[in-house]
Parts: structure tokens; C-alpha cells; sequence
């Protein structure tokens, strides 16, 4: 119904009143309503994974995409929709690398496939294009290669000669 | 918190996100952690364009397990590098190896390639989805057809993509027994369609780039069912809206519909302005309705028939219940006259990009802001001030509607030094409405610029955006003109250009504005660089709008 609010608790103990609506597009919060017939009014949910600073982020995402159409059955949209982030995306995902890891974390455990695709999306993008050392530098990943190890890499990437 | 600590369904879903370039050439080296994961990652996709080194097909043939392959496709069709570059593939690797592909994309591979690599996927139990393309004038053989309708029958397979003559695509089984859900044909008649529509019952989405209609072809469709159907994409030639009318009354479930037609007769935008009942009583559940009808058989040329097709999209079902905009577009070139009806979302350019610069085009369209109880139209037109001025001064009482609009909101004018005065523009239009105007000057008559915006300006009264554009890049805006535009109080200036010293002159004279724009046509990521340095340089506030196509400047 709309208006109806539910309550939603994050693992360091603060509760967030939200509407049912726009937390039903977390499909396991939208499980526990329906299948394991939690009533709506009184009872807190539990989101033991979830901290609440994570948590009132991904609540103002699922809150600014309440009313975005269901993803469209069609190729071509389908695809559109994977390879770009709206503006709106991209500033609210403006953050540190720890907060964006930890959402991808929480749209994974709460199930919003929106918020997994965009953030995994945007870690892509990191990606995308760079070297090995700088993917390093940018995820402060350290080369724990072998020299033998090195040696088979370097194998693997010799140029050939075009026949 | 590190990506490392990530767990591998997560890294997988990253890993979707990327081109194998990306992971195995990068992501794979940067630590033994990504290297194990990129060996068990199986959901790779291999794409091909004519550019893909050759080098980069020998490493990935090199590093990759086939099992790991979910699809392979050939990007950029009807280029010898693309096949040469599949051909290299399979020399390197076995096609029998790729076990898990469940994507193929083929385009003019030789007919043995071809059976070979059909004959292999046949075995793959998880293969869903196909698009081939054989080449126009090369028929597929008869085991060609066998292997591509064995395939159709088989139990996961999902969508298929096949560019061929129609003749090719009636000959496969398109047997009932079928569980295609998606369906592509490159060209298809009416024949082939009815045919194929009645036999596949799971069907839930049809497109036909070249749909037409034969000469034994019957007039009317008949079809037995197409409940499931839910997407339906047809581009036609000259087709009748009967036709489209009859089609449409088996697909009851369609979602999305998406329709071109050129070429076709007026009478048909005035029937499709008409489609209210017609959508209610036969489409029920469309949500999307995309299309784009033009025909050059519009003989009136007059402004009230066109705005009396555009209001009948003024309804609160096309406005408010489904949000359905509309755009009327007309455009005489020196040829036949052009009218265009598109939904709105098919059109890609802003005014005044969207109008050619012929002799005269203009166009409406309703919008979200339409009141469906004011029927006032306010119109965008392009003209050529020479032709139409001339046409106005010499009275000629048939072009008289023509040329007259009720209210123009956006104008641009195509300017010539022939014409000595502008004041029979005032019998154009009423100009209260406007809120832009564009003048696109071709000749480098400094001095007969500056009286030209004057003149325009005095006329048309105060207007708050003005775009200047000149044939030649390498023109410096005169003082005179801003001066006429800064008197107007004008605020938003916009200049088509990529000439520097263009730009860094207005920005340093006309700082009275409240915004410029500076706009150019091809854009790279780079191409205002110089320029924002500039304006950093001098303190300037900015932003690059547009996928780089535009560089607005603000000022306090």
C-alpha cells in the first residue's frame, strides 16, 4: 500500500523508516515481507551485514530510483543500460573506494541488481584501459609475483609476428 | 577493505563488466590473486573487429581455455580483416573445444566454415542464442539450412539472428515445436512473417529490417495467433496503415512497438494521429510506441493541416496516461517536400541541427509541459531569408499559409548579403513567443552583419537566446554584432565554432551576458583543452556539456 513504512536496522544499531516500496527493490528485504510473512507495521528488519552510514546510501539510491521502469525485456536497451551511468550515478557514487567496495558489498547482500550493476560498473571502469602497475597503484595491490612466475607472464604476452 | 578480499562472484560480475583486453592482459598480470581468477573466470566473450590486432588473437588464443567461452562474435560487418581475423582463430584454436559457448555472431563466413562451426554448436547443450549473416547473392546450401533449422529446434535455444534473402528465411523448418523467444530477420515479406509468427508460439519479440510486401502477397494478414508477442519492430517501405492495422489486431500482448515507414502516403499520419482507439481497443498493454513515418506526397504545404495533426496527439492519453511525445517535421529542399511524424525520442539533434538548411523546414511537437486544453502551437523553423522574404514581398497569395505561423518559439535564418531588408519577416509570424534565434551567415560582410542583427533584433524584439554561426570557421565575431546583442538583452549568446581566438575575443568583450556557449560539431575528449586553460587562466567559470560538444562560460 503506498505510504506504508517499514523499519530497517543497520548492524551498528540505527533504524531507518523507510517506505515499503522503495525498499521492495531489495529483493531479500522484499523476500522477508512476502515470503516469511514479516508484517510491515511493527517489526524492525534486521540487516546484520549493512552498516548505517552504507545503509542510508543505499537507501537514497533505491529512494531516487523508485519509480525507474522495471529493466526492458529488449536487447538493445538491455545494453545501453549496462554500458552507461547516468549523471545521477555517477556523483552519488563519487565516494572513497572503501565506501563503494562496501556498497557493492551491501547491493550484493540486499539483492538490488541496479546498485550491483552500477558500482561493479564503476570499479570496471577503473579498470578499464590501465597497466598492470596502474591497477596496482589504484587498488594499492602489491605484485606478489615470482620471478619464475614473471617469466611465464612474459611468455604468455610475447609479441607475435603478424603471418 | 580491499577488491582482493572480494568474493569471486563479485570479481565474476566486475569481470562482466570488462573486455577480455582488459582482463587478460592487464588484470590477469597484476597479481597471482587476479591471474588464478581470470583462469577460472568462464564467462568470457570474445569480440572482433577489424581492428584487433593479430598479435592480440595469438595471446588470447594463447592465455584463454575455450571452455571458458560463453560467446564469439565477429563485430563490424562486410570487412575482410574481420574474417580473416576469425579465420586466424580457427587455425589456432579447435572450434569443438568451445564447450560452454552459448553466443555466436557470424557475418559472411564461407559456407564450410560455416556448417562446420553449426554442426559443432548443434552438440553445445546450453547454446542460446545465434546471428548469421550470409552474403546477398550467395545462397545458403541445403545443409546450411538443415544445421541452421536443427538448431531452431533445439531445446535452449532463445534467439536468433539471420540476414538473408527472404527466400533463405522461408526455406527453414520453423516448426512449432520451437522455443525462440527472440526472432531477427534481415528482410522478410508479409508471406514469410504470418508464416513464421504462426508457428512460433514462444515468441516473444519480432523485428524485420526490410519488412515488405510482395506482389502475390495477400492484402490482408491472417494469422491464427501471436498472443506471446510482446516487442515487434518492423522498418517498411510504402506499406499501407491498414496493413500495419491488421497485423497488429493478432498481437494483443505487444509491450513494445516500434514502427518506421517511409515513403508512405499522407493519408497514413493522418490515420496513426488517430490510433487513440485503436491502441486502447487492440494494444492494451503498450508501453512503448516508437515511430517514424515521413512521406513527400503532401501537397497542402500549409501550417494549420500539420498543426491539426500534431493536436490530435494532444490528448491526456498521449500526454499524461502514456507519455507518448510527438515531433511534425516539415522540409522542402528544392526537391519534393519532406513530412515527417517521429515520436519524439527519435530524435537525436537539438534546433537547430534537426533542420536542414533548404529552402524551408519547420516542425512541432508536444511535449510533457502541454496542456492538453490550450491548443497554442509554438514552432521551430528554419528558412532561407533570401527565398522566403522574396516569396512574402512579392505577395504571392497561394504561399500565404506557408508562410505563416501562428507563433515561433525558435528561428533560424539562413542569411545571404542579396536581401536589403528584413522588415517582411514581421508578417511571418507573431514573435512574442520566441524565445530562440539563430542566424547562420554565409559571407564575411562584417558591416552588413552588424546592421543584419540589428535589424533582426529590432524586429523580433527582445529575445533571451541568440546563435551565431558563420560558414567560415575562422571568422571573428565584429564588436558591432555583440554590441547589438548585448543591447537587446539578450543572455544566453551561443556560437557554432572551434576557432580559439574566436572565442577568447567574445568571452573578453561580451561579459554583460549571463552565459556563451560555444558549440562544434565533431567532439573529442581533448577538444576544449586549450581553451579551459584559457579560461582558467582568466578566472572564467565553465562547464563542458554534451559529450564535449559544447563549452558554456558563465558569468556573475
Amino acid at each position: 500500500m503506498a505510504g506504508n513504512k517499514i523499519k530497517l536496522q543497520s548492524n551498528d544499531g540505527d533504524t531507518f523508516d523507510v517506505d515499503v516500496e522503495i525498499a521492495k527493490q531489495s529483493a531479500t528485504i522484499k523476500t522477508m515481507l512476502e515470503d516469511l510473512g514479516m508484517s510491515e507495521e511493527d517489526d524492525v528488519i534486521p540487516l546484520p551485514n549493512v552498516n548505517s552510514a552504507i545503509l542510508k546510501k543505499v537507501i537514497q539510491w533505491a529512494t531516487h530510483h523508485k519509480d525507474d521502469p522495471p529493466p526492458p525485456e529488449d536487447d538493445e536497451n538491455r545494453e545501453k543500460n549496462l554500458s552507461d551511468i547516468s549523471s545521477w550515478d555517477q556523483d552519488f557514487l563519487k565516494v572513497d573506494q572503501g565506501t563503494l567496495f562496501e556498497l557493492i558489498l551491501a547491493a550484493n547482500y540486499l539483492d538490488i541488481k541496479g546498485l550491483l550493476d552500477v558500482t561493479c560498473k564503476t570499479v570496471a571502469n577503473m579498470i578499464k584501459g590501465r597497466t598492470p602497475e596502474e591497477i596496482r597503484r589504484q587498488f594499492n595491490i602489491k605484485n606478489d609475483f615470482t620471478p619464475q612466475e614473471e617469466e611465464q607472464i612474459k611468455k604468455e604476452n610475447e609479441w607475435c609476428e603478424e603471418k | 577493505m580491499s577488491l582482493l578480499t572480494f568474493p569471486t562472484e563479485l570479481i565474476h560480475h566486475i569481470l562482466d563488466q570488462l573486455g577480455i583486453d582488459d582482463i587478460l592482459f592487464s588484470l590477469r598480470n597484476v597479481c597471482r590473486q587476479f591471474y588464478a581468477l581470470t583462469n577460472s573466470y568462464n564467462r568470457y566473450k570474445i569480440r572482433f573487429t577489424s581492428s584487433t590486432p593479430k598479435a592480440d588473437i595469438y595471446r588470447i588464443c594463447r592465455i584463454i581455455r575455450p571452455e571458458n567461452v560463453i560467446s564469439l562474435a565477429l563485430i563490424q560487418a562486410h570487412s575482410d580483416r574481420v574474417v580473416e581475423r576469425f579465420k586466424l582463430l580457427l587455425s589456432l584454436v579447435n572450434i569443438h573445444q568451445f564447450t560452454r559457448l552459448q553466443s555466436l555472431d557470424l557475418y559472411e563466413v564461407d559456407p564450410d566454415t560455416l556448417d562446420n562451426i553449426l554442426q559443432h554448436v548443434i552438440t553445445v547443450p546450453i547454446f542460446t542464442k545465434l546471428s548469421v549473416a550470409v552474403k546477398l547473392f550467395q545462397p545458403m546450401s541445403d545443409r546450411t539450412v538443415d544445421l541452421l533449422s536443427s538448431i531452431l529446434a533445439a531445446e535452449n535455444f532463445r534467439e536468433f539472428k539471420l540476414y538473408g534473402a527472404t527466400g533463405q528465411i522461408a526455406a527453414l523448418s520453423w516448426l512449432s515445436k520451437c522455443r525462440l523467444e527472440r526472432l531477427t530477420l534481415g528482410s522478410c515479406d508479409q508471406r514469410v512473417l504470418c508464416h513464421i509468427l504462426d508457428r512460433l508460439h514462444n515468441l516473444r519479440s519480432f523485428q524485420a529490417d526490410y519488412f515488405y510486401t510482395s506482389d502475390h502477397n495477400p492484402s490482408d494478414i491472417s494469422l491464427s495467433t501471436a498472443h506471446l508477442l510482446t516487442s515487434l519492430t518492423l522498418r517498411s517501405n510504402k506499406r499501407c496503415i491498414y496493413q500495419y492495422e491488421s497485423l497488429l489486431s493478432y498481437t494483443p500482448a505487444l509491450v513494445h512497438l516500434h514502427l518506421t515507414d517511409y515513403l508512405t502516403e499522407f493519408a497514413c499520419l493522418q490515420r496513426l494521429s488517430q490510433w487513440e482507439s485503436f491502441i486502447r481497443q487492440k494494444l492494451p498493454s503498450l508501453q512503448t510506441f516508437k515511430f517514424h513515418v515521413s512521406t513527400n506526397e503532401y501537397e497542402r504545404h500549409d501550417t494549420n493541416t500539420i498543426e491539426s495533426l500534431v493536436n490530435a496527439f494532444r490528448t491526456p492519453f498521449w500526454l499524461q496516461l502514456k507519455r507518448w511525445y510527438v515531433t511534425c517535421l516539415y522540409t522542402a529542399d528544392g526537391t519534393k517536400p519532406m513530412l515527417s511524424l517521429y515520436s519524439r525520442s527519435d530524435s537525436y539533434n537539438n534546433f537547430p541541427d534537426n533542420m536542414s538548411r533548404g529552402y524551408l523546414s519547420y516542425s512541432t511537437s508536444t511535449t510533457e509541459n502541454d496542456n492538453v486544453i490550450d491548443m497554442n502551437i509554438n514552432w521551430k523553423v528554419r528558412l532561407n531569408a533570401s527565398d522566403v522574404v522574396g516569396s512574402i514581398g512579392l505577395h504571392e497569395t497561394h504561399k500565404k499559409n506557408r508562410y505563416t505561423f501562428q507563433s515561433i518559439a525558435h528561428l533560424a535564418l539562413d542569411l545571404y548579403p542579396s536581401i536589403a531588408s528584413y522588415q517582411l519577416l514581421s508578417a511571418l509570424s507573431d514573435y512574442s513567443q520566441l524565445r530562440e534565434i539563430w542566424l547562420f551567415f554565409n559571407a564575411d560582410d562584417h558591416q552588413l552583419g552588424c546592421n543584419v542583427m540589428r535589424d533582426i533584433l529590432n524586429l523580433v524584439g527582445n529575445v533571451p537566446t541568440v546563435g551565431i554561426s558563420y560558414t567560415n570557421d575562422w571568422t571573428l565575431i565584429p564588436e558591432g554584432i555583440l554590441d547589438a546583442i548585448i543591447s537587446h538583452q539578450v543572455k544566453h549568446l551561443i556560437i557554432r565554432t572551434t576557432y580559439e581566438e574566436c572565442m577568447q575575443s567574445v568571452v573578453t568583450y561580451a561579459r554583460q551576458l549571463t552565459t556563451i556557449t560555444f558549440i562544434r560539431d565533431q567532439c573529442s575528449l581533448n577538444a576544449w583543452t586549450h581553451m579551459t586553460r584559457w579560461l582558467d587562466n582568466n578566472g572564467n567559470k565553465y562547464s563542458v556539456k554534451d559529450d564535449s560538444r559544447s563549452l558554456c562560460v558563465y558569468f556573475e
